[in-house]
C-alpha cells in the first residue's frame, strides 16, 4: 500500500497481561478514507487493540504511527468513542456538557469552554440529531440517544482517525442506520473509521475493511477478499452460524 | 442545654465551616469517583501517623500532628494502589486490609501514649472521635491555609477533574496525562480528610467524605449546584454538631456531626424531586389514571355490543376484565363528567366519555 495512504500503522504489536497474551505480534496498516471493522469473538483483544492504538493502554512490544508519526505526536488526529457502559450515566451533567468534553484537547489545561465552543458542540448535535437535547441530563438518555451524544462529543474533536468500541450494542435500529450513513458520510470526506463490530449479518454492508482477530490476527483486508467462510472458522473456531454472502 | 459563645467555641466554629467546605468539595469527587471507602481507609490510616509523629516530638504541635497524619495517610492509599496493581487481590480486600492493619497498629500505640506520665494530658485520644474544642488558634491557622489551597486547585483543575471523573480513558486520548491528575485529586482528598480528623476523628471522617454528595446529587442535575449544596450541607451539619456538642460536657463532635449530615441524607433520599416520596406519588397518579383509563375502555366494550353505545352496565361486570374499580375513583370520572350512574350498580358512559375510551383505544392499539 502507498505510504500516504495509511492512517494508522500498528507493528509487531503484542500486549500481555502478566504471561498471558491478549494480542499477539499484530501488524495492521489501517488506510485512510475507509471504514474498518474489527471483529473477533469474545476474550480476542479487540477493545485491548483499540486502547493500545489509542495509547490508553501500554503494550508490552510494539509500535503505533498515526500519519507516519509517533501516536504521541498526533493524538489530536485521532476521536475515541468508548463503549456506552463504560461510564456512569448517573453523572450530573447535560448532553451539551458531555459533548463539550471533545473540546478539552483544543482548549488545553486550565481553560474553559466559551460561547465558540458551545457552538461548535451545538452543530455536532445538530449532525447526530440530538439538537434538542442539549439541555437533558443524561441519566434520562436512552441508549441510541447516549450513543449519538458519544458520536457528537467525537465530531467535535474534528479529529482525521474515528476510532468507536461495538457502537451498535444495545441502540435501536433507527440510530444505528443514522450512525452507519453518518460513518459513511465521514468515510466520503477522507475520514478513517475504526470500529469494533459484533454482528456478522451487517459487515458487508456497513465495512470496506476487515481484520479479524483472535488473540493473533487471522485475516487483515478488504471485505471481499477477506470475508470469507474459511477465515471466519479460523477466528471463531468453526462456532460461528453465519456463512459470508459470496459462498451462499 | 447553654452554648456560650466563648472564644474556644468561636474558634471552634470557624475551623468545623471551614472542614466542611473541604469535605463538601471532596465528597462530591470521591463519591463521584466510586471511592468513598478510600476515603474511609485513609482516615483510618492516619491514626498510626499520628501517634508516631507525638512519641517522636513528644510535641502536640498541630504541624507536627498533621504532618504524621498526611504522611501515614499518603502511605495507606499507596500501600492499597500498590496491592490492587501487583497481586490478585480486589480493591475491597486491599481497603479492608489496610483499614484494619492501620486503624490496630494506631490504637496499640495510642494505648501506649496513655501510659507515658507526661502524656496523659495530650488528649491524643480525641482523634478517635473528634473533638472541636481541641481546636487551637494555631490549628485553625493550618485547617484555613488547607482549605483555601483545596478550593484554589478545585477551581484551577475544575474541568480536567470533572473530564477523569466521568470518562478517563477519553480524557487520556485526548493528551491530559490522567495519572497525574489523579494523583493531584487523590492528594487533595487526603488532605481534606487529615484537617477534619481533629473535629470529627478517624473512625466518622468517611461519614464526612461520603454523606454531604449522596443528600446533595438527589437535588441537582449539573456537577456544579451540585457541589455548592454539597458544600452547605456538610458546612451546616458541621457547625450544627459542633453546637450540640460543646452544649453537653465531654460530647464528642465527631458523632454529632455525623447526625447532622446524615439527617441531610435522609431528608434528601425521602423528599427530594427523585426522592422516595415524590416517586411514590408520582406512581400513585399513573396507576391511578391507568385504572381510570382502563375504566373508560372495559365500559365502551361492553357498551360497544349494544345499539346505544351510553348503555350502562353493572359494574360487577368489569370484574371478569380485571377488577371492580374503587367507587372513590368512580365518583372522581362522574365529576369529570366521563360516566353516568344509573340506580346503583350501573355506570355507563356519557357522550365525552365514549369519545375519551376511543381515543385511548386508539392509542393502545
Amino acid at each position: 500500500m502507498d505510504p500516504t495512504n495509511i492512517a494508522l500503522s500498528i507493528k509487531d504489536l503484542t500486549v500481555a497481561f502478566g504471561k498471558k497474551p491478549v494480542l499477539w505480534d499484530i501488524d495492521l496498516d489501517i488506510p485512510k478514507g475507509a471504514l474498518t471493522a474489527i471483529v473477533g469473538p469474545n476474550g480476542a483483544g479487540k477493545s485491548t487493540l483499540l486502547k493500545s492504538a489509542l495509547g490508553i493502554l501500554k503494550p508490552t512490544a510494539g509500535r503505533v504511527d498515526v500519519f507516519g508519526q509517533p501516536l504521541t505526536r498526533q493524538r489530536s488526529q485521532i476521536a475515541y468513542i468508548p463503549q456506552r457502559n463504560s461510564v456512569d450515566w448517573d453523572f450530573p451533567t447535560n448532553v451539551l456538557d458531555v459533548v463539550l468534553m471533545g473540546t478539552y484537547s483544543d482548549l488545553g489545561w486550565f481553560k474553559r469552554p466559551g460561547k465558540k465552543e458551545q457552538a461548535r458542540a451545538m452543530e455536532a448535535l445538530k449532525k447526530v440529531s440530538m439538537q434538542d437535547f442539549s439541555n437533558r441530563q443524561i441519566s434520562q438518555l436512552s441508549g441510541g440517544q447516549q450513543q449519538r451524544v458519544f458520536l457528537a462529543r467525537a465530531l467535535v474533536q474534528n479529529a482525521a482517525i474515528y476510532i468507536m468500541d461495538e457502537p451498535f450494542v444495545g441502540v435501536d435500529a433507527v440510530t444505528e442506520k443514522a450512525i452507519i450513513s453518518l460513518l459513511k458520510e465521514l468515510r466520503d470526506q477522507q475520514k478513517t473509521v475504526i470500529v469494533v463490530h459484533h454482528d456478522l449479518q451487517t459487515i458487508e454492508d456497513y465495512f470496506d475493511w476487515i481484520c479479524l482477530l483472535n488473540v493473533r490476527q487471522i485475516a487483515f483486508g478488504k471485505i471481499q477478499d477477506t470475508f470469507t467462510d474459511e477465515n471466519l472458522r479460523l477466528t471463531y473456531s468453526g462456532h460461528h452460524s453465519f456463512i459470508p454472502q459470496s459462498h451462499r | 442545654m447553654t452554648i456560650i459563645f466563648d472564644y474556644p467555641l468561636i474558634i471552634a466554629l470557624i475551623g468545623a465551616s471551614f472542614i466542611g467546605v473541604s469535605s463538601g468539595i471532596i465528597s462530591c469527587y470521591a463519591v463521584l469517583k466510586e471511592q468513598s471507602l478510600l476515603g474511609d481507609a485513609i482516615a483510618h490510616a492516619a491514626l498510626p501517623g499520628i501517634c508516631i509523629a507525638f512519641l517522636i516530638t513528644l510535641s502536640k504541635s498541630p504541624g507536627i500532628l498533621i504532618s504524621g497524619a498526611l504522611a501515614a495517610g499518603f502511605l495507606g492509599m499507596l500501600l492499597i494502589t500498590t496491592i490492587i496493581r501487583k497481586s490478585i487481590l480486589k480493591e475491597d480486600t486491599a481497603l479492608g486490609i489496610i483499614l484494619s492493619v492501620f486503624f490496630g497498629i494506631g490504637t496499640l500505640l495510642l494505648t501506649i501514649i496513655q501510659k507515658i506520665p507526661t502524656a496523659r494530658q495530650a488528649g491524643l485520644d480525641t482523634y478517635l472521635f473528634g473533638n472541636a474544642a481541641s481546636i487551637l488558634y494555631e490549628d485553625l491557622k493550618i485547617i484555613v491555609i488547607l482549605t483555601i489551597s483545596i478550593c484554589f486547585f478545585t477551581i484551577l483543575f475544575w474541568k480536567e477533574f470533572k473530564a477523569i471523573i466521568f470518562d478517563s480513558d477519553h480524557t487520556q486520548t485526548q493528551g491530559f496525562p490522567v495519572f497525574k491528575i489523579e494523583l493531584i485529586l487523590t492528594t487533595l482528598m487526603v488532605v481534606a480528610i487529615i484537617i477534619g480528623l481533629q473535629t470529627v476523628g478517624v473512625i466518622l471522617m468517611s461519614a464526612l467524605i461520603i454523606a454531604p454528595a449522596i443528600a446533595a446529587k438527589q437535588w441537582f442535575k449539573r456537577f456544579a449546584p451540585v457541589m455548592v449544596l454539597s458544600i452547605i450541607f456538610s458546612v451546616t451539619s458541621c457547625i450544627l454538631g459542633v453546637l450540640l456538642s460543646s452544649s453537653i460536657n465531654h460530647l464528642p463532635s465527631g458523632p454529632t456531626i455525623v447526625i447532622f449530615i446524615s439527617g441531610f441524607v435522609l431528608i434528601s433520599l425521602l423528599f427530594s424531586p427523585r426522592g422516595i416520596i415524590s416517586s411514590k406519588i408520582n406512581e400513585y397518579i399513573n396507576n391511578n389514571s391507568i385504572r381510570a383509563e382502563s375504566i373508560l375502555s372495559n365500559l365502551y366494550l361492553l357498551a360497544k355490543t349494544h345499539k346505544d353505545h351510553t348503555h350502562p352496565h353493572d359494574i360487577n361486570t368489569l370484574n371478569v376484565l380485571g377488577g371492580i374499580p374503587t367507587q372513590k375513583l368512580l365518583v372522581k370520572l362522574k365529576k369529570d363528567g366521563l360516566i353516568y350512574q344509573k340506580e346503583s350498580n350501573l355506570w355507563g358512559l356519557t357522550n365525552n366519555g365514549i369519545e375519551k375510551a376511543i381515543q385511548i383505544l386508539q392509542r393502545v392499539h
